[in-house]
Formats: structure tokens, C-alpha cells, sequence
């Protein structure tokens, strides 16, 4: 006699939607918390007298020394490396784990660079800074998402 | 009506099977302590340059006896060598970050030229709108007290041994002792004052006032040098350089000094010029990875404490031997 129990059983459906501006925004402050315990806290006592410095003169007026640039990059390759490695690797950061969400598209490693990119603190990435959150805000898609054909999706079960 | 952006399925979520959750986690452990390991290594690379980040302002020290080249180090030999203090002061005016420089001084002076140069590298970097202070410790005399002075502000302790602006040139003789031992020296001599100087030729009254003319000379240089540099004119100047030592006390009477103190007070100083907190970085002659490599498994002997006093006094009298101008 057939089984026809399965039929009775409830239908698991994965829905797949973008992710939302909050959502990703809880997500990269999670990825900062955990940049600032396993990246940015070696170097902290080193950042000390920059810091100190900025008391009393405007960090953007600020002169820098070779090795004080040389930290600077170096962090920074750092903080790319974090995000590009765990996207090829995963796609997904931790923090993304947590919010639940993660990369869709024809994902490669450079298709992580281009998305990344962001992060470089020179001109013109730098106006990205202000220009994604916006997109973000009103598209849901970043302009390196539309630049990389990647978007970043938030998935949840659905019993049917 | 806002059209939902749903869809049930994409191409990178079916190209491979996803890793399960607990993979992911292990994964980015993995991935994170590797940043750890990455991020710690690169800071500790760095910290071994960390009085170096940050820094703007450099500490030169000016520690011994003022020569210009030669065989000994900036600091090895407890002497000062005009060509490595220069490049130090080079180094810090072409550093951005550097806006200051401490010169710590504990000199008793030395060679005339040794001691101008320095004073014109000291120019230089102030020429590129940096502070330079004078920080004289137990001595800052002579050839010293010149470079001293070409600084923007000297700060001297109240006992400090300073100013001294006067020049001298000594050596021994030997001539009549070579004639009691019955030793004869050849000496073929084109021009008459080939070998005034010569240890074993008597010097006579033409030729010392010959060589005094030249002392007046350095000594005519010394004053107008600290009269353009502390502001005082040639006939204030002319009073106090006489050769004689000042404590900090008097010479800050004198005008010689901007004040009493030591480094906290040129930092004090620097801070209230520039308006930015005072970061020291001391910059010193670095040893090369080869040199120091080679220091330490050298096998060639190491010469004993005597030996070096030895040498010592030898160069010492050398140097005594020459009818050279010193400022000391």
C-alpha cells in the first residue's frame, strides 16, 4: 500500500528577496565589531600619538609621515581583504550571517574586488562613501552591485 | 501599488551546494584568526618604528667633541661628526611630519668648520619653517655654543658650562728634545711657511703671529656669527667673547640664553610656537642589518679597555699637534 504521508508533511520554500537597507546596515555594523577586535585592535597603541595629534589640528590638515601612510594602507588592505575574502570564499560576511542575508550574481574573486572597492580611502571611492548608503536607501543596490552584477539577498524558510 | 522584489531561486544559489551552517561557522573562525595573526604580525612589523609614528618633533643629539669626517661613528666614539649630524637634520627637513627639532647639545665644541656646518644645516631646516631649539645640557661651549646659537631658542640648565667664544690652536714642540737625544730631522722645505706648525721646528715670533692672525680671523667669524644669531650687536658681543665659560645663569644674563631649564621647557617652548602637542622621536645614525650582523660575529678582537684609552690620548695628542683652529 502507498505511503502518502509526505503529502501531509508541511512544504519548506526558500524565499529569496533583497536585502533591505536596514537589514544590511545592522549587518555591516556587526562586520565592524568584528574588524575592530580581530583587525584595527593590533594597531590601536600605534594609532595612539596620530590620535593625539588630532586634538589639536584637523585630521584632514594633519601631515603624515612615510611609515605613518605606509600603517595606513596596510590597515586598510587588511579591512578590503576581510570583506573580499569572506564574500569569495562564503558570500557572506559574519556579519551578513547574522542579518541573514548574502551575495547573489555570478559571483568571482573579481567580481568581490569590484564590489569592495569602496573601501579604498582615495578619490574617487571615496565619494562612494556617501553615494552607496543613498542608492542603498532608494534602490536597495549599491553602484559597484550594479557594477559587479551581483545583488545582496536576504532568504528566509517558508512553510507553504 | 510597490511591486514586492521577490524571487525563489538565483543562479549562484544553485550553482554549487552552499556549505552547511556548520562549515560557515568553522570557515570564518578560520578566516578570522588568520586576520588576527596577519593584523598582529603587520602591527608588531610596525611597532618596532612606533616612537617613530606619530612622532613631530626629533631629538639630535649632539654628544662630545665636534669633528667633521672620519673613521669614528656619531656616537660610537663618544664624538660628534658633522657629516651624520647633517644628515640627521637633513632627514628631519625633509620629513612632513617633522615640524621640530630638539638639538640636545652636551659638547665641549671642536673644529671650527665642523661647527659651522652643522650651524648652516641648522639654518636650513629652519628655512623650511621649523622650530629648532637649543637644549644644552652640562656643556654646550665653544663650536657647541655656536651651533647653539643658530637655533631659534636656547634653553640651558643654571649650572650648564656655555658660550666660550673664543678659539684656540695648540701643540707640543718637540724641537729641543729631538736635540737633546741627538736625533736630526730632514726637512726639504719649497715656500717659507711651508712648515710653520711642524712639531720639530721652533716656532718664532713671525710665524706665531702669522698663525694668531689666522686665529683672529675664525674668532672675528665666531662673533659675528653669534651677534647675527642672538640678535646683539658686534660690540655687545665683542664683550663677552672673550674665551671665557658662562654658567647657564649668566649667560641667559648675557643674552646668550632664552631660558633656564632643560627638556621639558624646550618642549614647553615648541608647543606654545607651534600650537600642536609635542610627539619626540629621537633620531639617531641607524645601523645597517649587515653592519650590525657583522658586529656580532666579527672575529677579529676586541680591543681592551686600556688599549682604548690608549688610542685615546694618542689621537688626543694628534690632535693637540696641529696648529688648527679649534673651538673648545
Amino acid at each position: 500500500m502507498a505511503d502518502y504521508r509526505y503529502l501531509l508533511a508541511p512544504k519548506v520554500t526558500l524565499v529569496v528577496e533583497q536585502a533591505s537597507f536596514w537589514r544590511r546596515a545592522f549587518a555591516f555594523i556587526i562586520d565592524l565589531f568584528i574588524l575592530d577586535i580581530f583587525i584595527t585592535s593590533p594597531f590601536s597603541s600605534l594609532f595612539e600619538s596620530v590620535v593625539a595629534r588630532t586634538k589639536t589640528i584637523s585630521i584632514f590638515e594633519m601631515t603624515y609621515s612615510t611609515k605613518e601612510i605606509a600603517l595606513i594602507v596596510m590597515l586598510f588592505l587588511l579591512l578590503y581583504l576581510y570583506f573580499v575574502l569572506f564574500e569569495y570564499v562564503l558570500q557572506q560576511t559574519p556579519g551578513m550571517m547574522f542579518a541573514k542575508t548574502k551575495l547573489d550574481g555570478n559571483m568571482s574573486f573579481w567580481t568581490t574586488l569590484v564590489r569592495n572597492s569602496f573601501l579604498f580611502p582615495v578619490l574617487p571611492f571615496i565619494l562612494l562613501w556617501v553615494i552607496e548608503p543613498i542608492m542603498l536607501f532608494f534602490k536597495k543596490r549599491t553602484v559597484l552591485e550594479y557594477a559587479s552584477g551581483t545583488r545582496t539577498v536576504y532568504q528566509r524558510e517558508v512553510m507553504l | 501599488m510597490k511591486k514586492p522584489s521577490i524571487h525563489l531561486s538565483t543562479a549562484a544559489l544553485q550553482k554549487s551546494p552552499a556549505p552547511n551552517t556548520s562549515s560557515r561557522v568553522w570557515v570564518s573562525v578560520l578566516l578570522l584568526f588568520g586576520f588576527l595573526i596577519v593584523a598582529t604580525f603587520t602591527a608588531a612589523l610596525f611597532s618596532r618604528d612606533v616612537d617613530d609614528i606619530g612622532a613631530n618633533t626629533a631629538i639630535i643629539r649632539l654628544i662630545g667633541p665636534i669633528y667633521g669626517d672620519g673613521s669614528s661613528g656619531v656616537f660610537s666614539d663618544g664624538v660628534v661628526g658633522s657629516t651624520q649630524i647633517i644628515e640627521l637634520l637633513e632627514e628631519a627637513r625633509d620629513d612632513d611630519a617633522i615640524t621640530a627639532v630638539i638639538l640636545e647639545i652636551n659638547s665641549p665644541g671642536g673644529s671650527a668648520v665642523a661647527s659651522d656646518e652643522i650651524a648652516q644645516a641648522v639654518k636650513e631646516v629652519r628655512a623650511q619653517n621649523k622650530t629648532v631649539v637649543a637644549w644644552i645640557r652640562e656643556e654646550g661651549a665653544s663650536g657647541a655654543y655656536w651651533i647653539a646659537s643658530s637655533t631659534d631658542y636656547v634653553v640651558a640648565n643654571r649650572m650648564s658650562i656655555t658660550a666660550s667664544i673664543g678659539v684656540i690652536g695648540s701643540y707640543l714642540e718637540f724641537d729641543e728634545f729631538i736635540d737633546d737625544w741627538n736625533v736630526s730631522y730632514n726637512r726639504l722645505v719649497a715656500g717659507d711657511r711651508k712648515d710653520v706648525g711642524d712639531p720639530f721646528v721652533n716656532l718664532n715670533d713671525v710665524n706665531k703671529a702669522f698663525i694668531q692672525t689666522k686665529m683672529n680671523k675664525v674668532h672675528r667669524f665666531f662673533i659675528e656669527e653669534v651677534a647675527q644669531n642672538r640678535k646683539l650687536t658686534i660690540a655687545e658681543t665683542e664683550k663677552i667673547a672673550d674665551g671665557q665659560f658662562m654658567l647657564g645663569v649668566e649667560a641667559k644674563d648675557a643674552g646668550l640664553v632664552d631660558e633656564l631649564g632643560g627638556k621639558d621647557e624646550s618642549i614647553a617652548y615648541i608647543e606654545e610656537k607651534t600650537g600642536a602637542i609635542v610627539i619626540t622621536t629621537v633620531f639617531e645614525h641607524e645601523t645597517g642589518l649587515l653592519e650590525e650582523l657583522f658586529g656580532i660575529f666579527s672575529s677579529a678582537p676586541q680591543p681592551s679597555v686600556a688599549e682604548s684609552v690608549k688610542e685615546q690620548v694618542r689621537g688626543r695628542l694628534l690632535e693637540r699637534n696641529s696648529p688648527v683652529p679649534m673651538l673648545r
